[in-house]
């Protein structure tokens, strides 16, 4: 009986091990979760850095 | 029966009455007076002999010889001229009949009504009781002209073959006379008493098949339906016809000629000692094979379904009893070889364990792919995900607000889709694989099973791998 328990142990501790990755735009962030390189955290998501300076609502940057 | 009277001298007053109008009648008499024959009067012979008997006065002889001169020619004259001798015989009664019969038989008669009062004159005595004399009934002999029961024919003479024979029968076979073109006659026409019914002597060749001739085509020539010695043209009559081999008589098989007239050997239709069959021919495999065995593994000659056939049923020997090589695999276990090898043919528990794991190998694939399937799921549900993550990003630049409210519901589609993969999606993905790998091993060994143990033993016995052992 150890032996079943002990394979779905190995799978389901494989199975955590594969995430799928995600694109990280509008991913929640803060500053325990900071975004990858290349996006920025604004309004506690993940936006690209090099967005345009009108896009949106979101203000010119300094 | 009317008796026959020697004629008598006559008187002065006969000769006046009844000789001197018969010689006139008769005009003159043979041979000095009479006539000269005509034709169609009859045979010159009997006309001759008639008119002598008249002139020699031996009238009762010469009634008969007018009648049967009347009877080869019927004329008027010749009856006439029998009541005219008759008469002058002084035999009234006969006379009176023969007259009669001329007028019955020729009414319109030149002499008829002379014929007519010699009737009346005869009735007249006759009614006096004055008869004449009877003429006496002479000894008859064949060759007298005259036809008397017993006789078929009487020509006037005792000649053969002139159409009535010297015995008074007509010249014919078995009639007992030999005449031309009769080599015998024996009276009859019965066969086989010596001289046959068509007068030839009762011997073979002679057309008649008598006791104890079979049969009698008139010849002595073979394989025309009846052969010499007269026994009929076939096999197992002593003569040599067309088409055969041989004839000895008999019906006997193996004396050197057999019943079929073909020459004692295998192959030759007939059966004889020493053989199991003999089918007439020396193809192999049609039931009786050359050298007349019946066709079968073990009679030495390799046919259909053998590989080999050393004409034994010994295993070990190069060719086993089931007519295959010896050796691992086909069936006969001998020296050498342990039972592992030899199944006898195909092991039903090796069958079906090959069936049974190539179709649990099959069902677990293919429950194996609808796992992965179902385990895939999540995973495609993230990945539709991510694109519309992306999708948003790329709009960003246009309306940053919107892209993320539609990134922010994507990231959590995509964020549940994670989940469930980590926590079902990708479990079921690796036992499938899991499972498929199993299954896929389980086909193949079913398979390997069927094929390593089943075919080899079906491939015994295919005729297009013939191997000849003798």
């Amino acid at each position: 009986m150890r032996a079943p328990s002990l394979v779905v142990s190995l799978l389901l501790a494989l199975a955590a091990a594969c995430e799928l990755p995600t694109p990280p735009f509008g991913r929640a962030c803060d500053a325990e979760n900071p975004c990858p390189d290349g996006y920025l955290c604004d309004e506690e998501a993940c936006i690209p850095e090099d967005l345009p300076a009108d896009a949106g609502t979101l203000d010119a940057g300094p | 029966m009317r008796r026959w009277l020697e004629p008598k001298a006559p008187d002065a007053r006969y000769n006046a009455l009844v000789l001197v109008p018969l010689v006139t009648v008769l005009g003159v008499l043979a041979p000095s007076g009479a006539p000269a024959p005509r034709p169609g009067d009859g045979p010159p012979d009997l006309v001759a002999k008639a008119y002598a008997a008249a002139e020699e006065l031996r009238y009762c002889d010469a009634v008969p010889l007018f009648l049967a001169l009347h009877e080869r020619a019927p004329q008027a004259k010749h009856l006439y001229r029998a009541a005219e001798v008759a008469y002058a015989a002084r035999d009234h009664r006969m006379a009176l009949d023969l007259y009669r019969s001329v007028l019955a038989a020729y009414p319109t008669f030149e002499k008829a009504r002379s014929v007519a009062g010699k009737i009346k004159q005869l009735e007249q005595l006759i009614a006096r009781g004055d008869l004449g004399e009877a003429c006496a009934e002479p000894a008859r002999s064949c060759g007298d002209w005259v036809v008397v029961p017993g006789e078929q024919c009487d020509d006037g003479n005792l000649e053969d073959g002139d159409g009535c024979d010297g015995n008074c029968t007509l010249s014919a076979c078995g009639n007992g006379v030999r005449t031309g073109g009769e080599a015998c006659d024996d009276g009859n026409l019965l066969d086989g008493d010596g001289c046959d019914g068509n007068c030839t002597p009762s011997t073979c060749g002679n057309g008649i098949a008598a006791p104890p001739e079979e049969c009698d085509d008139g010849n002595q020539v073979d394989g025309d339906g009846c052969d010499r010695g007269c026994v009929r043209s076939g096999c197992g009559n002593g003569v040599l016809g067309v088409d055969e081999q041989c004839d000895d008589g008999n019906a006997k098989n193996g004396d050197g000629c057999d019943r079929n007239c073909t020459r004692s050997r295998c192959g030759n239709g007939a059966l004889q000692s020493g053989e199991e069959c003999d089918d007439g021919n020396a193809l192999d495999g049609d039931g009786c094979d050359a050298g007349c065995r019946s066709t079968r593994c073990g009679n030495g000659v390799v046919t259909a379904g053998e590989r080999c056939d050393d004409g034994d049923l010994e295993d070990g020997d190069g060719c086993d009893s089931n007519c295959t090589p010896t050796g691992c695999g086909n069936g006969i276990v001998t020296a050498g070889e342990d039972g592992a090898c030899e199944g006898g043919g195909p092991d039903e528990g090796v069958v079906l364990l090959g069936g049974g794991l190539t179709f649990a190998g099959a069902a677990l694939t293919v429950s194996s792919l609808v796992l992965a399937g179902f385990g895939a799921v999540p995973a495609l549900d993230h990945a539709a995900a991510a694109a519309a993550i992306e999708e948003a990003e790329a709009s960003a630049g246009d309306d940053l607000d919107a892209a993320l409210e539609d990134a922010r519901a994507a990231q959590a589609a995509a964020s549940d889709a994670n989940r469930r993969w980590q926590s079902f999606g990708a479990p079921l993905v690796v036992a499938a694989a899991a499972s498929l790998v199993v299954g896929v091993a389980l086909g193949a060994t079913g398979i390997w099973l069927w094929t390593e143990n089943v075919a080899p033993v079906a491939a015994v016995g295919d005729p297009n791998d013939e191997e000849r052992i003798p």
